[in-house]
């Protein structure tokens, strides 16, 4: 397989790796998210895979199906979260209940869900509701990390805190922790390379969204095999920088490609910012990974807003962007704050940007982004 | 013979003469005498201003008068203008419309003077966005931030072991958390006031809210055994949440034996908040602030009448801790009394557990839901409670409409819905 077959593989099938080592006896712990420190998990021995959304896994909810779910026909049995969650929940989040509600993630023996947005804390409590409405259902154990973004002194002690807890919880000495930072810090230089072959238009913003996924789902020893073997590649003249919600699927990143402008930057959760830190391996291994998670890894929840401002704005510029698409998704109750103070941001420095407003998780409209892209696109000079 | 109870009880023209009045003497304190104020979230621990004899204004208070006083449609309208997509929170951000309206003619009261600070508790992922924005609108005053740790276990029966058994229900390690940022707090309002901390006199409001909490446990026993309800929801409503919001004062303790001592002498009397009392519901969720005449939509016809709203006992169940004669310990159970009120009121297994108790009190026959669009953190447990309640034998409709955007609200559906509900689930 080429490098590129092979992360293309580890998106495809996500369970994959973890699948093989726990063939070989290797525990498994997932996470989700990105503020759940892997580093932790690999120290205890366990093999660390990222869980993510899956647009292809459940159906949209609807009040009919809900209400259907109560009179508990088992043929016409519509998925757990249309039974169980809110209409309003992300799609993302929908998508992560059905999978672990349904025994999708049971190679997993535990799940660390972190406390990084409200949807996280919301899958968290009702996934523990689930089995105590339906005991017979087979799921991993969940532990919540409560990892909060707040910068100041009080919140850097209580994440402390809840990261020995964590620690504590997946045992693994201190070397080895000390240990699985350097090998964490490995991936996220290579991530760095990555970027600035993107950033120098010799890699696609779609190769590097398989890069980035397959660095959560592989081992770090196979993913840095994997992607030091890549190619260059001939990116699209255009670049352009994504905002907002998190990317699930390369579909955006492949659009633009088609339509001739490369996604050289991405501020999106989960995206580039969340790998841009290194973690300090200098300092005291557990309160190293406590500031670093609760200070460097940005979350829908990280503020002040001026300080996550500069640092987009920063990405804009160190990456040469020369437009930008906000993506919100259809119940955003967050991004929406700051949009229009960001687009003025914009508009001050004449960069064109547009705006995917209220993009369904399972059934976008496909021919409205283009739309939008294309428009976006076009407005950027040559 | 059951008697149609009178319009309003003469508790609920106190409580509100006493909030407007209290509102314009704080409005004259800050305005005139530059007296310190503070906005707060609602489940932020107004307790340490209080002591410091600094006035609170809780943003869903403010939010839920805009609306009674039918503003906002107007206010929401200036958002939009803005540039706020429709679907962002409404209920924590109409004040934020009603200042960066600059208005005072308008907003209610005369609208929010420059504050001294916002607190805000970051319970939500939005909160810190709105304060920040609401900050700037003033011209730059400080945000304190309160971040909001949350319980790794929802155990069993909070409205019970919470109130003695706090420690270990709300979890020592977000316990000592939460004390370290309460005594941020109160070092910041005594550096942004000059005023001191009193210690003896917040244990003293302390204990008077356990006192306000027993007064309300009172009350709803009274009011979940009778037959028929002496008093509309409407009436409940108003002498409760008129002392949460001042609770710890000498008045809140005052007014509830008021109410408690009226209610009993209706009770006596056979009062009836509906004479043909057929059926009675539950309200889940929040208020609906801008047309609580829907609350007696359908005492009429069906002798439907809603009993209990999670307002009615929150007072007692949600806010009393009982503590040691110790600052040190009455600080803590302060710090355990805000720290899961949202997994108390919207999160499952809390949420859905304490109203099918209410429901068993209450002797209830259906509940309607409001699940709010456009604020979906008050949201988000809802369809799980409704599987507990129906579990429990508790029909329930839902209503997705929000609290206090009068935009979004079709009344004639509405009662369409709830009508059909009680010909087809509930009807005997």
């Amino acid at each position: 397989m080429s490098a590129l077959d092979i992360l293309h593989a580890a998106c495809d099938d996500p369970f994959a790796a973890a699948r093989a080592a726990r063939e070989r006896g290797q525990r498994v712990v997932a996470y989700l998210g990105t503020s759940v420190p892997v580093e932790l998990i690999r120290a205890g021995g366990a093999f660390a895979l990222q869980l993510a959304g899956d647009p292809a896994v459940a159906a949209p909810a609807s009040r009919v199906a809900a209400s259907s779910a109560l009179a508990a026909d088992a043929s016409t049995q519509p998925p757990l979260s249309a039974t169980y969650l809110d209409d309003e929940f992300d799609g993302e989040i929908r998508s992560l209940f059905d999978q672990i509600g349904g025994g999708a993630c049971n190679v997993a023996d535990l799940i660390v869900i972190p406390r990084a947005s409200n949807g996280l804390l919301y899958l968290y409590y009702s996934l523990l509701e689930l089995r105590r409405l339906e005991p017979q259902r087979r799921f991993p154990d969940l532990l919540l990390y409560d990892v909060l973004n707040t910068p100041d002194w009080t919140t850097g002690q209580y994440v402390l805190d809840r990261t020995r807890a964590l620690h504590a919880a997946l045992k693994g000495s201190l070397d080895s922790v000390q240990a699985a930072i350097t090998e964490a810090n490995a991936v996220r230089r290579e991530l760095h390379a990555l970027n600035a072959r993107r950033r120098a238009g010799r890699l696609l913003g779609s190769t590097w969204w398989n890069a980035l996924r397959a660095s959560r789902t592989l081992a770090p020893r196979d993913w840095l095999e994997a992607v030091r073997a890549l190619p260059d590649e001939d990116a699209p003249a255009k670049r352009l920088l994504l905002k907002g919600y998190g990317q699930d699927t390369p579909v955006l990143y492949l659009q633009a490609e088609s339509l001739g402008a490369n996604v050289v930057a991405d501020d999106h959760i989960g995206g580039e910012r969340t790998a841009q830190a290194l973690v300090d391996e200098d300092a005291e291994p557990l309160t190293a990974l406590a500031g670093h998670y609760q200070r460097r890894v940005p979350t829908i929840r990280s503020w002040p807003q001026a300080s996550e401002d500069a640092a987009w704005l920063a990405l804009l510029e160190g990456s040469g962007a020369q437009g930008v698409l906000f993506y919100h998704e259809e119940f955003d109750d967050t991004f929406g704050w700051d949009h229009p103070q960001q687009t003025a941001l914009l508009e001050a420095r004449a960069v064109p940007h547009a705006l995917l407003a209220r993009q369904s998780y399972h059934a976008p409209d496909r021919g409205q982004q283009r739309a939008v892209l294309a428009d976006l696109i076009e407005r950027i000079a040559p | 013979m059951n008697r149609p109870v009178q319009a309003r009880l003469a508790s609920t023209l106190a409580a509100n003469a006493h909030q407007k009045e209290a509102f314009q003497a704080f409005r004259r304190r800050v305005l005139e005498d530059g007296e310190p104020y503070v906005i707060a979230d609602a489940v932020a621990p107004a307790e340490i201003l209080h002591a410091m004899d600094i006035h609170v204004t809780p943003v869903v208070w403010y939010s839920a008068i805009i609306a009674a006083k039918q503003l906002s449609p107007y206010y929401f309208e200036q958002m939009d203008a803005r540039g706020f997509h429709e679907r962002l929170p409404r209920y924590t951000s109409l004040p934020l419309m009603s200042t960066l309206d600059n208005d005072p003619e308008r907003a209610p009261y005369g609208g929010l003077p420059k504050p001294m600070m916002i607190l805000s508790r970051f319970r939500d992922d939005y909160s810190q966005r709105i304060s920040e924005l609401w900050a700037r609108a003033y011209g730059g005053v400080p945000v304190f931030g309160l971040d909001a740790s949350s319980s790794t276990t929802l155990g069993e029966r909070w409205w019970d072991r919470g109130l003695t058994d706090w420690e270990a229900m709300y979890e020592s390690h977000r316990l000592d958390f939460q004390v370290a940022q309460l005594e941020g707090l109160i070092r910041t309002a005594e550096t942004l006031s000059g005023r001191s901390f009193d210690q003896v006199e917040f244990m003293r409001q302390m204990g008077r809210i356990n006192e306000a909490g027993e007064l309300v446990a009172e009350i709803r026993d009274m009011l979940a055994a009778a037959r028929p309800l002496p008093v509309p929801l409407t009436e409940q409503l108003a002498n409760v949440m008129a002392p949460t919001w001042d609770r710890g004062s000498a008045w809140s303790v005052a007014h509830l034996k008021a109410f408690r001592d009226e209610l009993k002498g209706l009770v006596a009397a056979g009062a009836a908040a509906c004479p043909d009392e057929r059926l009675r519901l539950l309200w889940i969720g929040n208020g609906l602030w801008f047309n609580t005449g829907f609350y007696r939509a359908f005492e009429e016809k069906y002798g439907a009448v809603f009993v209990w709203s999670m307002y009615s006992n929150f007072l007692s169940d949600g806010y009393r801790r009982y503590f040691r004669d110790e600052p040190e310990h009455a600080l803590r159970a302060l710090a355990s009394r805000h720290i899961s009120m949202n997994e108390q009121l919207h999160v499952p297994p809390w949420m859905a557990d304490w109203i099918v108790e209410q429901a068993r009190a209450y002797g209830a026959d259906g509940a309607v839901m409001l699940v709010p669009t456009h604020d979906r953190m008050a949201s988000m447990g809802s369809r799980l409670t409704r599987v507990a309640l129906e579990r429990a034998g508790i029909p329930v409709v839902e209503l997705h409409a929000n609290m206090v955007d009068a935009r979004l609200w079709d009344d004639a559906a509405m009662i369409r819905t709830v009508e059909r509900f009680i010909e087809q689930r509930l009807a005997r």
